[in-house]
């Protein structure tokens, strides 16, 4: 199999650094997004349809990471982007609101069973204003964190260590286990009466470890001790919204967030997000003022009535399970076959791969890069994404790239693999 | 900046390069050699450490009361010792006062001599030949590598990330020029000048010049990795915490 060269992204790559920082910062860029190495990664592309993309140097790739989330019915989707060219004709960004963000929050609040919404741009902005609207209807401060959490990149959401953070920033952290109940009973015991929100995804679902799902019973009593404590539950579905269930992920795993915080896949690319709550604590949401310039932009409202509509149709979560279960089904046994021990973890929908032959990693990255190199676009050490559009035609090409790849990983390491 | 951890950023990491610079400079070698000597810095709320002076060679180590020391100097706290550091104050000798007059007691003695010109060469005074620029970069390196250690330890904020760093050897390396790993074990960060033989997780610059721009600020380590001038591999969690210890280093090698 041909392996490609990535001569135009390096030369773009060139030109990006002289006028942007790092080039491409953030979860897109090589540092964050842990291309390993990064002659193995093209850095820009030039188009994407569907399931594939083509880079600036036109190499053909599977993609799995769909923008990190937000590629849910496919890319240029033809009915999302049909709804939204037909609303930019109308409006956009305007003095006032088109009325499609009425006809967009009921539609939403319908499908995820919530009381209401409040729209924003992205899931940094909802997960803030979440925990804002916990603490001015609490009175209370601290916040509960999961361990291994990513909930954005404002200051609150980071370690004291993190440039640009202030210590005073994470002075009302608390932190516990997922999955650990005793844990989360001590911690609101010694913290009594302050503790203002318990913030988790739906199920732990972090970078470089293997992902883990909610334990029985697990979200009925984290439900129940945030219940007896005045605690706001706040579900972060910014990452698995919409890929579980249609009706928000605290509905696919049995329990009632207080507040529910949306954006990747809301709208199959287009920029909005959401916090949907329960009724009790929407006059504290409307208390607080909470705005931005693009907030209430029609086009992605548009766009997410489209995108909502098509995955209501086409069962997408079943979809979404059937491929990412074929998948892994598969790469499974390629690796079983080669005596590879590869870790498949996390929801189908969403599933995590790990090499765990090694206490470094390395292996696992040198088998992605060379998956990469031959056109499955798949990620080191972040979950992976499926889409609508992915059919079993494509996961079969995925495998053959997949099998070879990891054939020349296991070959180029006799003293592992005798 | 704490003046503290300065304190132990110039025991360990500025003096802990003595033993790449006799190592690599001839003349620094030669002047070495003439001493075999053991020097003890104890400073009251700071570091206490030995520099041991033998057959050529120098090593850095903490306070350890099975090696005997020539000479005992002690420092009233750490931005006294810090002040002797610069060169505007000296430390008080407990132990081996003629012995610390000939080898530090003035501009023109040993340690004086040595310590002036490594110091000049990692500042790039007087640095104007290829070799020399190559051996300011190399120390510079060292000195960059052996303060991580010390910040990841002893700074407020550098030891939140340096105890996050999970336990095992980063191999920090220019390519073909330089190799130094940073060991976490039990929470403490530790450094050698070696090659590290089975590193859970890899930084190589992949030049010197790459590795002197990014010390010297120049460029910033995303826009090297960027280009493919820093390779990071292996265990992530690792150089992610490490590069927050990393960001601290200016501040107290400067």
């Amino acid at each position: 199999m041909k392996t490609y060269t990535y001569n135009k992204s390096v030369s773009l790559m060139e030109r990006a650094g002289k006028v942007i920082p790092s080039g491409v910062y953030g979860h897109l860029g090589p540092a964050e997004g842990c291309m390993i190495p990064t002659s193995a990664y093209p850095f820009f592309l030039s188009r994407a349809e569907g399931s594939l993309m083509w880079d600036a140097d036109g190499n053909r790739f599977i993609d799995y990471m769909c923008g990190y989330g937000p590629n849910i019915t496919g890319y240029c989707d033809p009915d999302v982007d049909a709804a939204a060219i037909e609303q930019i004709k109308k409006s956009n960004c305007t003095t006032l609101p088109n009325t499609i963000m009425v006809d967009f929050a009921e539609l939403l609040t319908s499908t995820v069973k919530k009381d209401w919404a409040f729209f924003a741009k992205n899931g940094g902005d909802v997960t803030s204003f979440a925990v804002m609207i916990a603490r001015y209807y609490t009175g209370k401060k601290k916040i509960i964190f999961v361990n291994g959490y990513y909930h954005g990149v404002a200051p609150w959401t980071q370690k004291a260590d993190s440039p640009g953070t202030l210590q005073t920033d994470c002075m009302h952290a608390l932190y516990v286990d997922f999955n650990n109940i005793e844990q989360l009973k001590k911690v609101i015991e010694e913290n009594k009466d302050d503790i203002a929100c318990f913030i988790s995804t739906p199920y732990m679902h972090g970078n470089f470890v293997d992902n883990v799902l909610p334990a029985p019973g697990y979200w009925q009593a984290v439900r129940k001790l945030c219940t007896d404590n005045n605690i706001v539950l706040i579900c972060d579905d910014i990452r698995c919204g919409f890929r579980l269930s249609l009706e928000g992920s605290d509905n696919f795993y049995g329990f009632e967030a207080d507040l529910i915080c949306f954006c990747k896949a809301l709208a199959n690319g287009y920029n909005v997000s959401a916090l949907c709550g329960k009724d009790f604590i929407k006059s504290a949401a409307g208390s607080i003022m909470y705005t931005g310039s693009y907030w209430m932009s029609a086009v992605p409202f548009a766009a997410g009535i489209a995108n909502i509509n098509k995955l209501k149709a086409n069962d997408a979560t079943n979809h979404f399970r059937k491929m990412g279960t074929m998948l892994t089904d598969g790469l499974q046994k390629i690796a079983k076959d080669k005596g590879v021990n590869l870790s498949v973890s996390g929801e189908p929908a969403m599933f995590y791969l790990a090499i765990k032959d090694d206490d470094t990693l390395l292996l696992h990255q040198e088998w992605i890069a060379e998956c990469v190199k031959r056109g499955a676009f798949l990620t080191n050490h972040h979950n992976h994404f499926i889409n609508l559009s992915l059919t079993p035609e494509l996961v079969n090409e995925t495998l053959v790239i997949c099998d070879e790849a990891m054939g020349v990983m296991v070959k180029n390491h006799p003293e592992v693999y005798k | 900046m704490s003046v503290r951890v300065k304190a132990y950023v110039n025991l360990f990491a500025a003096m802990g390069v003595l033993e790449k610079f006799v190592e690599l400079d001839a003349e620094a070698k030669e002047i070495a050699k003439q001493h075999n000597l053991v020097i003890r810095f104890q400073v009251k709320g700071g570091p206490d450490g030995q520099l041991i002076f033998k057959d050529g060679t120098v090593k850095v180590i903490p306070y350890n009361d099975t090696v005997k020391s020539d000479i005992h100097l002690y420092c009233a706290g750490p931005e006294k010792f810090n002040e002797v550091v610069d060169g505007k104050g000296m430390p008080i000798p407990l132990k081996g006062v003629f012995k610390t007059l000939k080898f530090m007691g003035s501009s023109d003695s040993p340690f004086s001599v040595l310590t002036g010109r490594m110091g000049d060469i990692m500042r790039g005074k007087g640095v104007d030949t290829p070799e020399l620029k190559k051996l300011s970069t190399l120390l510079a390196f060292y000195a960059m590598s052996a303060a991580i250690a010390q910040i990841g330890n002893e700074d407020e904020i550098g030891s939140l990330a340096g105890k996050r760093i999970p336990e095992g050897d980063i191999s920090l390396e220019i390519k073909d020029a330089a190799y130094a790993t940073i060991t976490q074990k039990d929470g403490k960060l530790t450094c050698k000048f070696e090659k590290a033989a089975n590193p859970r997780a890899i930084m190589a610059f992949t030049s010197i010049e790459v590795a002197s721009d990014l010390i010297n600020g120049r460029r910033d380590a995303m826009s090297c990795l960027s280009m493919g001038d820093l390779e990071m591999k292996g265990y992530i969690p690792m150089l992610d915490n490490l590069n927050k210890v990393l960001n601290l280093v200016p501040k107290y090698l400067s």
